[in-house]
């Protein structure tokens, strides 16, 4: 279940397919390949590969489906790897009917229905079409255990619980292309209490049985994979949190983007570093450090650039000639190096700087005190203090207050005081926001109070787990990550067999055996948040996995990776 | 876990053994409904209790054991980390492949039947190794991956059928419309008083080729759906018959010279030549429709244009791929025959190599060289043709990292072999100086270019080699003439060593070079 070899897999289908025409005629397959992408596939490629994989795979032209003022070069193979949307479906039949390069191959990254199929058929009057294949990959993978379908709420809700056709529609498909790419036909599970969910995992379900036949004919599995979907309003609290670890900061204070880090507006940002690439995929520091926290991150980061300096040293005696040809040997692995080494040192600096400037130290202390501790006079006294705080960003008090509200019984006189201090301090606007929200999950935040104290036992291994897997980790007692999402209680339940059929149902109602046996816990799950996770949650099914070491392994997904601000707009709607 | 104090997962009372929280889970949490879970949580108990063959293991399930590993006190070692097996690390048998693990390295379930093969359906979950584990049929797959390419060309071809009578009868017309109207221009050129004649005699036949839409049953165009007025005019479409406009912007119709549709169409019966018969200077034209135009040559204009030979930058390409070829079927046999060498000399360090695989490798990576410099002379003549159109400017540019790269990553191990090769020397080459200009060729290859200087050494080696060429092949006749035959065998070698050196020295001077 390595998100990673699914994704060079079908990269390499792609580039390394052959002509057909090169069976009769030798010289055929020495055209030179042009590789035709549309806006969604953009991305995929681009999180996928660099150019240079391209390069040496004779690959030397890429091309969006949608320019129209493309040339015309029939001496080209053309690769199309596109989404089968409506809108690039006309692309391409236009494209067909005067082709612009000699010979078409076409890749679908999700299942073709079959008017599309003819009337692609129809237009392709020259027949230049040597291939149609559908391959499966229609979301974006991020970390070898997490991919997102950057779908924002705006895009797939028409209000805040019910969902939009098209984004049902969308959600559904790319769910499935998951399933597919995994070869998975998973039991479908999801919270009962969200109506989002039900919707999403009934329309998986019937998509599934819809396509029994045709894609999912995959061997039985002795224990059935479980795809569980999850509302994100269950646990508001952890996308609430300032965050800690690597690359989860990047998205919070500087913004990661489809790999994609933007620096631009760092002061005194060097021209080079403006905008950086940044995958676990080949940056090898990078795959190290992601999931340490900024403390870790800091003593790595000082090794990596010692290490560094070491290697320049040798590198700055040359005196002979042996010497200039072993330096020049070594100069692109050398150049490699340096720039990464700044790339890195400009990142987290700019983070330390954020860091400094917004006064994070102090407001996650708080925030994570808030979170993990039940009711505390000190915690409310240092929130009060906070709050009254001239320098702190507004933003930063408003979203306290909210994970007040979340965490604590609304005890009228402290909320009233709250609510005063916060008239105080904000605009109205957000002070009505924070009414907003209260009211939102005022219900919801009851029902999982009293689930907490009724499944006092669950927690209590939950608790046992993380304990273990932080003293693993060091990081027992690090103050700024007290809290614990949700989803490590619901892997450690999973990992027993032992999550509530009551909260969790099953849809087709296959109930496999009313006695839970633990035997029959899943061995490949998928969880799939709707409304977005984050990478601090990522970092945690990371974690897990390493843990569980094959005995249980988990893909996280969401309809998008969440920073805070990202999640408190989206509550806005 | 820790045999002393375990405690219950579900209820997490203590238990001081095993036994105690087994018969606690049975009686507390009913996990002793039937005697198949009994089995299997025996069998996962097990897990933290070394389990030999135990003859007085009275377990009701009756899984086969025959192909397990005995246990041989201080001797067995555990398949996963090679760890001696005690009581301490535990010892137990995968169940489905009958190997000895220790504790740590028998994490996994899977389901058996009961002669130990993976039953998903039926069977019972049981303690397995990580590899058989993994070896379950469906289990690490991944890429689904659907190919619909015979169910479109079907649904193509059906489709195209239909097209393809339609456009039978267009180049039927198409060609008795072109034929007659030439003959009739023929029959009466040059004299005009039959000129009004000429024109209805055309009028007639065009009408009986193609039935012409009645005028006034029409009022938008057939292309683009503009009304007819005043300003846009009716045309018959002397193909399909059909009335479209004429409109300079929209080119629903056009009026296309007879000659150019013929020499555009030359694969179809005319009776008439373009070049031949003076089709250009005829003054006839016809009027199309747009659909009738791209139904008839725009098909003809693609596959003319896939046909068209290769030129410029695509040809210069071609010729690239040949050489990356070529250095893709050498690299492996250099690698393997300096591999070979490298083992041999540090098995031996004071056994020279045997002059003959040193040479033999001296050749193949003398070729290499040849052809990487091929290579980049290629490249660099692509980069200098100029580029037609942006598409090829593009090309020019990713060609060039590309081959930069690749020159970069494969001329790696050509490195290594001077370090072998230069003690030896001496021994490798009668001449001697073989290897030093070796040497050279890397560092031009790096910069990817030749001073003027190094060309003219080149130029001169090149001499002094042609001469010596020639004098060994004269020498070689004489020596014929004299029957000197085992001296002919030498002199041979030589030369062939000579021209191996030749080809590489003007293939690195590449078009610097002079016949």
């Amino acid at each position: 279940m390595n998100l990673f070899d699914v994704a060079d897999y079908y990269i390499n289908k792609i580039v390394t397919s052959r002509s057909k025409l090169s069976l009769a005629n030798v010289n055929e397959h020495q055209r030179i390949k042009i590789l035709l992408l549309d806006k969604n596939t953009t991305p995929t490629i681009s999180l996928c590969a660099t150019q240079s994989d391209l390069l040496k795979q004779e690959i030397y032209l890429v091309e969006k489906i949608e320019n129209e003022q493309r040339e015309v070069s029939r001496h080209l193979r053309c690769l199309v790897y596109v989404k089968p949307t409506e809108e690039t479906l006309q692309c391409l039949l236009r494209e067909l009917r005067n082709p612009r390069y000699g010979e078409y191959q076409i890749f679908f990254s999700n299942i073709v229905s079959k008017s599309q199929l003819e009337r692609l058929a129809e237009s392709d009057d020259m027949e230049a079409v040597t291939k149609v294949e559908e391959i499966f990959q229609d979301f974006f993978i991020l970390n070898q255990d997490l991919f997102s379908l950057d779908l924002q709420p705006k895009e797939f809700l028409s209000n805040k619980l019910v969902w939009s056709e098209s984004g049902i529609a969308g959600c559904t498909n790319s769910l499935v292309s998951v399933l597919l790419s995994l070869k998975i036909k998973p039991e479908i599970r999801f919270e009962g209490a969200s109506k989002l969910c039900e919707r999403l995992a009934k329309e998986v379900f019937y998509e599934i049985g819809k396509n029994e036949r045709t894609f999912f004919d995959f061997p039985v599995v002795d224990s059935t994979p479980v795809l569980l979907i999850l509302d994100r309003k269950t646990d508001p609290i952890t996308p609430l949190l300032q965050p800690w670890t690597y690359q989860s900061m990047i998205n919070e204070y500087i913004g990661i983007k489809r790999n994609i880090v933007d620096l631009s507006k760092v002061p005194k940002i060097d021209k080079d570093l403006e905008k950086v690439t940044l995958s676990s995929k080949q940056d090898g520091f990078f795959k190290d450090t992601m999931y340490l926290n900024f403390g870790e991150l800091g003593d790595k980061l000082k090794q990596y650039v010692t290490n560094y300096k070491d290697k320049t040293q040798t590198n700055s005696q040359i005196d002979s000639i042996e010497d200039i040809k072993n330096f020049i040997e070594k100069y692109p692995e050398f150049r490699k190096l340096s720039g990464n080494v700044a790339k890195h040192m400009a990142i987290v600096g700019e983070l330390d700087r954020q860091l400094k400037t917004r006064n994070i130290w102090e407001i996650s202390e708080i925030e994570q005190n808030l979170s993990a501790h039940e009711a505390n006079e000190g915690d409310f006294s240092d929130l009060v203090k906070l709050l009254q705080n001239e320098n702190v960003d507004k933003y930063y008090k408003l979203k306290l207050a909210c994970i007040y509200s979340l965490t604590h019984q609304i005890n009228s006189d402290k909320t009233h005081q709250l609510i005063e201090l916060l008239t105080q301090q904000l605009l109205p606007e957000d002070v009505n926001f924070f009414h907003r929200f209260k009211s939102f999950f005022s219900h919801q935040s009851k029902t999982a109070q009293s689930k907490r104290d009724k499944d006092d036992i669950l927690s209590e291994l939950a608790r046992r787990f993380n304990s273990r897997m932080n003293s693993k980790s060091n990081a027992a007692e690090n103050v700024y990550m007290q809290h614990i999402p949700e989803i490590s209680s619901l892997l450690t339940e999973l990992s027993k067999n032992e999550l509530s059929r009551d909260r969790f149902k099953t849809v087709g109602g296959q109930n496999r055996g009313t006695t839970q046996n633990r035997m029959d816990m899943p061995q490949d799950v998928i969880l799939f948040v709707i409304g977005g996770v984050t990478y601090e949650e990522a970092r945690l099914v990371h974690e897990f996995n390493e843990t569980m070491n094959t005995r249980m392994r988990v893909v996280l997904g969401g309809t998008s990776i969440l920073s805070t601000k990202e999640y408190m707009n989206s509550i806005e709607l | 876990m820790d045999l002393e104090n375990v405690s219950c997962p579900i209820c997490l009372k203590k238990f001081d053994n095993l036994q105690a929280l087994n018969a606690h889970l049975d009686v507390e949490h009913g996990f002793n409904d039937n005697e198949d879970s009994l089995g299997s949580n025996d069998s996962r108990l097990a897990n933290g209790k070394p389990k030999k063959a135990d003859p007085n293991d009275n377990k009701v399930q009756k899984l086969k054991r025959s192909h397990w590993e005995r246990l041989q006190k201080g001797k067995s070692r555990c398949h996963a980390c090679g760890r001696t097996l005690s009581n301490d690390i535990g010892a137990t048998n995968c169940r489905k492949c009958g190997k000895l693990y220790c504790r740590r390295h028998l994490p996994n379930m899977i389901k058996l039947d009961l002669s130990a093969q993976y039953d998903p359906k039926h069977g019972k979950w049981y303690n397995s190794c990580h590899d058989c584990f993994v070896k379950r049929p469906g289990y690490n797959d991944y890429g689904e991956a659907i190919d619909l390419t015979r169910e479109f060309f079907k649904v193509r071809s059906i489709k195209k059928e239909d097209k393809n009578l339609r456009l039978l009868q267009l180049e039927n017309r198409f060609v008795r419309l072109v034929n007659g109207l030439i003959s009739i221009y023929k029959k009466y050129n040059g004299s005009i008083i039959y000129n009004l004649k000429m024109n209805s005699e055309m009028s007639k036949l065009e009408r009986t080729v193609t039935p012409w839409r009645e005028d006034r049953s029409v009022l938008l165009c057939n292309v683009c759906s503009e009304p007819f007025g005043l300003l846009l005019r009716k045309h018959h479409c002397r193909l399909c018959g059909m009335i479209v406009c004429d409109d300079a912007n929209m080119n629903c119709s056009n009026r296309i010279n007879i000659a150019c549709l013929v020499s555009a169409a030359s694969d179809l019966p005319f009776e008439y030549d373009a070049q031949k018969d003076g089709l250009l200077d005829v003054p006839l034209s016809i009027r199309l429709c747009s659909h009738c135009i791209s139904m008839i040559f725009v098909g003809r204009k693609f596959s003319k244009d896939v046909e068209m030979p290769l030129s410029g930058i695509f040809a210069k390409y071609e010729s690239m791929q040949n050489i990356f070829k070529v250095i893709d079927s050498l690299l492996p046999v250099f690698e393997d025959s300096l591999n070979k060498l490298k083992v041999e000399t540090t098995n031996d360090p004071k056994k020279a190599p045997d002059a003959k695989s040193l040479n033999e490798l001296a050749r193949v990576r003398n070729k290499l060289l040849g052809s990487f410099n091929l290579y980049s002379t290629l490249t660099r003549q692509l980069i200098s043709v100029e580029p037609r159109n942006q598409i090829e400017k593009q090309l020019q540019n990713s060609i060039k990292i590309a081959s930069a790269a690749y020159i970069n990553e494969k001329i790696l191990p050509l490195k290594s072999l001077p370090a072998i090769l230069n003690p030896e020397s001496q021994k490798t080459n009668n001449n001697g100086r073989k290897d030093e200009p070796e040497v050279k060729k890397l560092s031009q290859l790096m910069i990817e270019n030749l001073t003027i200087k190094e060309v003219k050494e080149l130029r001169q080696e090149l001499m002094v080699l042609k001469e010596q060429c020639y004098l060994i092949e004269s020498t070689i006749q004489d020596y014929k003439k004299q029957r000197r035959l085992e001296e002919i065998v030498t002199l041979n070698k030589n030369l062939e060593e000579l021209r191996s050196r030749i080809h590489a020295v003007q293939s690195k001077l590449g078009d610097n070079g002079f016949n």
